[in-house]
């Protein structure tokens, strides 16, 4: 096997697995090699021998790459976000590997939920009357099923808006009690302390005691409701609007939409603006994962792949930059 | 054959302690490794690559009289503490085997 074979057998064996500089690296080490023993006396092929199967090389160096080496390859791969790679790149390499696989799942997601809003964007853009044309095809075309399924959702519509308003009012009312219960436990400090002279010193720290630790509980407690309820109100939101917000859900949109049910509003996690601007926001943002998308499927993947073609002169000048 | 991975943890230290003595470069170090060992010539560099990777080597290139500049490979303080580290483990590991292989009492 001559240089230039052995070269070519290790970068197929490597292509795809790593980024493109890295195996321009590589195989600058293994030419250093094969020159080196060129210039001792010997022939390219016996230094090929020495070095063993190109294959059985190339396994080695995949085995021995740094876990870190994987994120970065799917980085390449276009696969990461900014978000996932800024939170989880710099961490351990066990790390790394799951933000791999969570920016995969991720990538499907907002892929989905691009989808929806592109959909919903193009056809908010076409205007009410078109809308009510669309939505009557799509009530033609689901008539057997989607009449049921228009009911059933509708069901579920009245039972979960009261549940939610309920949760909401009752979330509210705790506030305000747990608000109340922090400003008496003030108001009891206030009078433990101008009492103090008068009631024994151990029944103050007692009091100041069991005040304080009131006061965290109830903070805890309402900061865990707050958690739990805005996880709650998302989750139910996903559920019931997500699934909706496709062409089916279209059908009976514009009667939500009066009632404040856009679907948006709940996929943005209860943003206020994003309310307010609605139609605008979505087709902002459509625009937006729009050119992300674009960017990250026209981004050539191996861009140095003529280099790695052509090993030889790339590493040689390689060589004489550095 | 030993265990592949023991041979590797093995390989890994004498690469270490050859590159704490002397700066060297693949070839270099291709040739000290098979002086000793049967080792496969062409796993001495994706070694290289994940010591130089974890901050024990670092590299430069120098030009060669003959032919195109090499690639260098000189230990760095944290690789010093890695070899070091290494070392003592690996003597206490021999001395463990040995007194075994050699079928002596040791007591706790």
């Amino acid at each position: 096997m001559s240089r230039a074979e052995y070269i070519a057998a290790l970068t197929s064996a490597l292509r795809g697995r790593l980024a493109a500089r890295e195996i321009d690296d590589i195989v600058r080490d293994y030419m250093e090699f094969f020159d080196d023993g060129v210039s001792q006396g010997k022939s390219e092929e016996q230094v090929a021998e020495e070095l063993g199967n190109p294959r059985e090389v190339a396994r080695q160096i995949l085995s021995d790459e740094p876990q870190t080496e994987g994120s970065q390859q799917r980085k390449a791969a276009g696969l990461d976000f900014d978000g996932i790679r800024n939170g989880f790149a710099k961490g351990a390499s066990k790390v790394a590997d799951e933000a791999g696989k969570f920016a995969a799942s991720a990538n499907a997601f907002t892929k989905r939920k691009m989808q929806g809003r592109r959909e919903k964007a193009s056809k908010m853009s076409r205007g009410t009357r078109d809308d009510r044309v669309a939505a009557g095809r799509a009530g033609a075309r689901t008539e057997n099923g989607g009449c049921l399924m228009l009911i059933l959702k509708l069901l579920a519509f009245c039972i979960i808006a009261p549940a939610l308003a309920l949760a909401i009012i009752g979330l509210v009312l705790g506030f305000l009690v747990g608000g109340a219960g922090i400003l008496l436990s003030i108001c009891g400090f206030v009078v433990v302390a101008l009492a103090a002279p008068v009631v024994p010193l151990v029944t103050v720290i007692c009091g100041v005691l069991g005040m304080s630790f009131a006061i965290c509980l109830t903070i805890t407690v309402m900061l865990l409701m707050l958690y739990l309820g805005q996880k709650i109100c998302i989750f139910i939101a996903n559920l019931f609007l997500g699934r909706s917000s496709s062409r089916q859900g279209h059908v009976y949109e514009d009667g939500w939409r009066v009632s404040g049910g856009d679907p948006a509003f709940y996929r943005d996690g209860y943003n206020g603006a994003a309310y307010e601007q609605g139609t605008s926001q979505a087709a902002a943002e459509e625009s937006e994962w729009g050119a992300s998308d674009t960017k990250a499927s026209e981004e050539p993947v191996w861009d140095s792949y003529d280099t790695a073609e052509h090993p030889q002169e790339d590493a040689r000048g390689g060589d004489h930059d550095a | 054959m030993l265990n592949t991975q023991l041979r590797k943890g093995v390989i890994e230290l004498c690469i270490l302690a050859l590159i704490a003595r002397n700066d060297m470069y693949g070839y270099d170090i291709v040739r000290a490794m098979a002086k000793y060992t049967d080792i496969n010539e062409g796993t001495v560099y994706p070694i290289l690559r994940r010591l130089t990777k974890e901050g024990y080597f670092a590299t430069y290139l120098m030009e060669s009289a003959a032919g195109p500049a090499r690639k260098y490979y000189t230990i760095t303080d944290h690789g010093k503490i890695y070899l070091k580290k290494n070392t003592a483990e690996w003597e206490e590991i021999s001395l463990l085997v040995n007194s075994i292989l050699k079928g002596e009492e040791t007591d706790e």
